[in-house]
């Protein structure tokens, strides 16, 4: 024993950086209670922005005055409506929070995942409504803010394949920002976009974490739809891209989260495969529950317009346009207006 | 990056975490947000009268 005790003596100490435990031997585990604290705390936090009984407009209203700390009239201004306005949407909001009451006990693992996919689902309406004010400087900057957000989130819970997904398709999207729009303020689709204007750092960092996503071997709707992006991204030019890969992850994404406006997504992708007329049978069983939606008389007039169907193609953009939601979408649209006028100014077919 | 846009930067980067804790601790937004900006509203005038906080690196 007294020769083991006199031969550690003799070893030189190890260098400091080997050494663990330099501070309190507790630090490492306060730190921890700490870290775990503020996840929820951050968790929590959001969570009661996006309760369900809060309307779209409230839960983002309240994230932007809560969590990101914009000032009423910021948010105001983004919106479009007056600061007192604002202000009584944003009281209304915390009164409905306040009546439901909040659990402040630390969640189990259902109630946190649960809590999780409530936050991501307000982020991504916070980006929506950045993404789609296309270049209005106050609404636009919102894309920013989710993303911000959002890697909060994911710096938070490293290891969540759906905060990676979600992250990730915010920033592929993003990425396109350069080439959505031309110098008249006008849209660029997907096709015709300069893609050397695509943001290369928001991609870079976009494909990695949508593959990390994919290790984890947890699908879910948001590493789909990042995969989507990642496939458009992927591709250098537009006649580069992978169909058939896209038209398969819209299939798993119908069969994961069904819904009309995934279906229209995915007859675009069929369209690329097999022509308008397949791609125009699977929109027509759509109508009734996308009446109202700009994007389905859009892709139903481009479809029409291809097969020369000239007429019905004029009464679809014609629809399309009476419910753009910014004047960019209803730009778009007149130009193919303006090409069918164009081309055949006397025909009514 | 001047004083004050420095200190709005930490303070937007430090809000959820402080917001989530004070929400635990006070159980209230109103009462949350009013302890923050009187934390803000302290730590910027610090700011503007001795600068900005220095790393300690020793």
């Amino acid at each position: 024993m007294d020769d083991v005790r006199k031969a550690n003596k003799q070893e030189p100490l190890p260098s400091d950086e080997v050494i663990s435990d330099l501070d309190d031997a507790e630090a490492a585990l306060a730190d921890r209670l700490d870290g775990s604290h503020y996840r929820d705390d951050v968790l929590r936090l959001m969570f009661i922005c996006c309760h369900p009984d809060l309307p779209a407009t409230q839960q983002i209203a309240l994230a932007l005055r809560i969590v990101s700390g914009l000032s009423v009239a910021q948010i105001a201004r983004a919106f479009l409506v007056g600061d007192a306005a604002m202000e009584q949407r944003i009281t209304r909001a915390k009164a409905r929070v306040a009546k439901a009451g909040v659990a402040f006990e630390t969640p189990g693992v259902a109630e946190r995942s649960q809590s999780l996919a409530a936050v991501a689902a307000m982020i991504y309406l916070i980006f929506n409504e950045g993404y789609s004010a296309g270049q209005d400087e106050l609404r636009a900057p919102l894309c920013d803010e989710a993303i911000r957000l959002a890697r909060i989130l994911l710096n938070l819970f490293r290891t969540e394949p759906e905060i990676m997904g979600l992250t990730a398709l915010m920033l592929l999207q993003q990425s396109r920002l350069p080439a959505r729009f031309d110098a008249d303020g006008e849209v660029i689709l997907l096709d015709d976009q300069d893609r050397s204007k695509w943001d290369e750092r928001l991609i870079t960092e976009g494909l990695a974490l949508i593959d990390k996503a994919m290790r984890h071997n947890s699908p879910g709707p948001y590493q789909i739809q990042a995969a989507l992006a990642a496939t458009h991204a992927r591709a250098r030019r537009a006649q580069d891209t992978d169909w058939a890969q896209i038209d398969h992850l819209y299939a798993a994404l119908e069969r994961m989260q069904p819904s009309p406006v995934v279906t229209l997504n995915r007859a675009v992708a069929f369209a690329k495969l097999n022509g308008p007329e397949a791609a125009l049978a699977m929109l027509d069983p759509l109508e009734a529950k996308l009446s109202g939606y700009f994007h389905y008389f859009g892709a139903r007039g481009m479809f029409l317009m291809q097969l020369g169907r000239r007429a019905e193609a004029r009464t679809a953009f014609d629809r399309a346009i009476s419910l753009a939601n910014t004047p960019a979408e209803a730009a778009h649209i007149r130009r193919h207006l303006d090409r069918l006028a164009q081309e055949h100014p006397l025909t009514s077919s | 990056m001047n004083d004050l846009e420095w200190i709005e930067a930490a303070l937007t980067a430090a809000r959820p975490q402080a917001m989530g804790a004070l929400l635990r601790y006070f159980r209230d937004l109103d009462r949350a947000e009013e302890a923050f900006q009187e934390a803000a509203a302290a730590r910027s005038g610090r700011v503007a009268h001795f600068g900005r906080p220095q790393r300690c690196i020793g």
